[in-house]
């Protein structure tokens, strides 16, 4: 079935790039070099073998003041896992190597290729490490072995206790440097758990490392949303018995506490969440009973009303370019997902299936809506393309996969699910592929929120 | 009833058997005296065969073919464009629709039929391998131009079997002249598709060539050694992405040059995964001839 639905896309591309190809006279062509039995036929290649990329990162040299043999030895384990976790370059396994896993310092630029090629090596990661007081500093050389190559060199600097940290930077790095997208092995993921009793918000790397609260003020949290800057996060908690907006900070430049709640007041807003340019949100608020779009600068401004319809609006998700905002409507009866320009015309409904979709979340691409639709009692996680034409699901399971947000690449999903009884938060290829539990701690684990790449 | 049957049958045989064993001896006698016709004169019928074949490797390197004939071949052939380019819309055009990546289930919503996409480049093989047939059948030193429009001009008028050339004709025609913004906009459907539901696993046979047995084995080769050699991170996967490849090989399938993108998948990174693909196969299985290559790289490995 998936051959039936994917091949006529792959042939069309195939006969455009083939006409394409052949549109302008070609040499061969004019020449009728190939008189009696036509040209060569051309050929389809698909990367058919399932044989990954793979990418041998040597143990760094060290120079200047000594950083120790182990550390160096850490932070490559380090880079592997962080390149396992984006699995778009996979580490070379060292029992392949057949060349010396010390890498030179960098002022030599020689590479045996051709045994880093029996040994199975794409790319080469040669690297120096230099310690500048409580920092350490990674020199990368990355190779092309194929071509016996050098591709580009590049620095990342971090902490020197903070090795997880760092060696992840690295291994994303490695990742743009050979495929021109950053990895997210160094990404965050906010989220809400009731682990100690109370829904607080939490922050993680987005493989599950490091999970710590960001708040404890002992009061519901829902729905974090990350500053796209990365410098602070939004979310909903309850004071006085009504749901407001409220950002967590880390960054000195962004206040912590209740955000533009004097333009709401006496009024609950249950969900902001900020356009790209992190300049305007979107926000859900009341008005006669009834939930309502409105659109707020985030330094305050008389909020302007997006949707005006008895039913209820929510759940605003922006588009990359943030020209447009999906969200979710009952106002056919059921959740379903509409569109709308950010002035709030051209509205248009977007999905026609399933009799409860919600949770829209656009991908960085713009290619794609994920969102959540009841299946049999049950949330399943489906991508809808924003011409509403493509719609399929991804994320499958009897139990309920719920609420799906976007890697900064745009190649892997994040959602909770309660698979296991418990909610805990998931990680899978944005294809449903390669299903991850990062979270194990007790209570649940709920409402992810991918955030973007580290400045 | 069944012993009636059965004699009945019996005596049927009967006469049948009568009727081969003449039959067989009439075909013996004519073998046996073809026999002894080719024996006694054999270059009439051996020689031509050696010749076709050692022609075939001349007609090979570029430098000794013809220059002239093609080129008007190709401009005959398309004053009559309306044959290749059905004014049938019986597929509304929609907007070009992203490539999905690989669903875990079915596509929900899609009218099948309508998006898909252009077949037409299939069709024109269906016509070529008679061309070529004729081509090996007939004796190849005194091939002539005059040759081939009579074996085109049927073509257009069956709509489904179109040829090599008036397909290329109609697709320069349909796509125009710079055909990269269709290219990265993925399948936009065209009008008047004439679709065969797919033979899908002939993928040669889509590229739009015609392939007899040797060219279809050597394609094979190639898939596998260059497909082999692709190996690129998975993040291109499920965009859709498709480079065309321009190579030169000479008889023994080496690199003349460097391969280059012939048309970009808009992302360099994944046009240089293909490349190097090209390079690291080099050198390809020996071809059936010399000559130029297109080679067509997809992300995805449906």
């Amino acid at each position: 079935m998936r051959n039936r639905n994917t091949n006529w896309i792959l042939s069309g591309l195939t006969a455009l790039a083939l006409a394409a190809v052949i549109g302008p006279p070609t040499a061969a062509r004019a020449q009728g070099l190939e008189e009696e039995r036509g040209p060569l036929p051309t050929l389809e290649i698909t990367p058919g073998n399932v044989k990954a990329f793979r990418a041998a990162v040597l143990r760094f040299a060290e120079v200047g003041p000594p950083v120790g043999a182990e550390r160096v030895a850490a932070l490559r384990d380090e880079v592997d896992r962080g390149l396992e976790f984006s699995s778009v370059v996979l580490p070379l396994g060292r029992a392949a190597y057949l060349a010396p896993e010390q890498s030179p310092p960098l002022a030599q630029t020689t590479l045996d290729c051709e045994t880093w090629k029996q040994s199975g090596a794409d790319a080469v990661v040669q690297g120096e490490l230099k310690r500048a007081e409580t920092r350490l500093r990674a020199d990368l050389r990355i190779w092309d072995v194929a071509r016996c190559k050098e591709q580009k060199t590049g620095f990342v600097v971090g902490d020197r206790d903070d090795l997880p940290k760092l060696g992840r930077l690295i291994a994303d790095q490695i990742v743009e440097v050979l495929t021109g997208t950053r990895g997210v092995s160094s990404t965050e993921i906010a989220y809400i758990s009731d682990r100690t009793g109370t829904r607080e918000l939490y922050v993680m790397t987005a493989d599950g490392r490091n999970q710590r609260a960001a708040t404890r003020v002992n009061s519901l949290k829902m729905f974090p949303e990350w500053v796209p800057d990365g410098s602070a996060i939004l979310y909903i908690a309850y004071s006085k018995g009504q749901p407001g907006l409220f950002l967590t900070s880390r960054s000195p430049l962004v206040k912590p506490g209740p955000i533009l709640q004097s333009l709401f007041t006496g009024r609950p807003v249950y969900r902001g969440r900020f356009d790209p340019t992190g300049e305007e949100l979107a926000v859900v608020s009341s008005v006669e009973g009834a939930a309502e779009l409105f659109l707020v600068k985030r330094q305050g401004s008389q909020p302007r009303r997006l949707t005006s319809h008895p039913a209820i609006d929510i759940t605003p998700a922006w588009s990359p370019d943030g020209r447009q905002i999906a969200f979710v409507s009952d106002r056919s009866g059921s959740p379903q997902l509409y569109i709308m320009n950010r002035d709030g015309s051209n509205l248009q409904r977007l999905t026609f299936t399933g009799s409860y979709n919600a949770a829209p979340t656009w991908s960085p691409d713009g290619r794609w809506i994920a969102y959540e639709t009841r299946v049999r009692g049950q949330f399943d996680i489906w991508l809808i393309d924003p011409s509403g034409q493509i719609n399929f699901p991804v994320i499958q399971h009897p139990k309920s996969d719920e609420g799906p947000t976007w890697s900064p690449d745009g190649r892997k999903l994040a959602f909770s699910s309660s698979r296991r009884g418990r909610y805990d938060i998931y990680v899978a290829d944005w294809n449903g592929e390669n299903v991850l539990r990062v979270t194990e701690s007790a209570g649940s684990n709920i409402q992810p929120a991918w955030g973007p790449h580290p400045r | 009833m069944s012993a009636q049957s059965l004699g009945w049958h019996d005596a049927q045989d009967d006469s049948e058997r009568r009727r081969v064993r003449r039959a067989m001896a009439i075909s013996i006698g004519v073998h046996v005296t073809l026999f002894v016709a080719l024996v006694i004169s054999p270059p009439a019928f051996f020689e031509p065969i050696p010749q076709a074949i050692s022609v075939e490797l001349i007609a090979g390197p570029q430098i000794a073919a013809p220059v002239a004939p093609r080129a008007p071949v190709r401009q005959k052939a398309s004053p009559p464009p309306p044959a290749p380019k059905p004014p049938a819309e019986q597929a509304a055009p929609e907007p070009p629709a992203p490539a999905p990546p690989k669903p875990k289930a079915p596509v929900q919503v899609l009218p099948e039929n309508e998006r898909r996409p252009e077949k037409k480049v299939k069709q024109a093989p269906e016509k070529k391998p008679q061309e070529v047939a004729k081509a090996q059948t007939e004796p190849a030193p005194e091939k002539k131009q005059p040759e081939k429009p009579p074996a085109k001009k049927p073509a257009k008028e069956a709509d489904e079997s179109l040829s090599y050339e008036d397909a290329m004709n109609s697709l320069d025609e349909e796509l125009g002249e710079d055909t990269t913004d269709d290219l990265l906009a993925p399948a936009p459907p065209r009008p008047g598709t004439r679709t065969t539901p797919t033979s899908g696993n002939a993928p040669e046979s889509r590229a739009g060539v015609s392939l007899n047995a040797e060219d279809a084995a050597w394609g094979l080769a190639v898939r596998r050694k260059v497909g082999g050699n692709f190996v690129m991170p998975s993040n291109f996967r499920g965009r859709g992405l498709v480079t065309a490849i321009r190579l030169e090989i000479t008889p023994a399938g080496a690199l003349i040059g460097e391969p280059e993108v012939q048309r970009s998948s808009g992302d360099p990174y994944f046009d240089d995964f293909a490349l190097l693909a090209v390079v690291k196969a080099a050198p390809l299985p020996t071809p059936p001839r010399p000559g130029q290559l297109f080679l067509l790289f997809s992300a995805e490995d449906y």
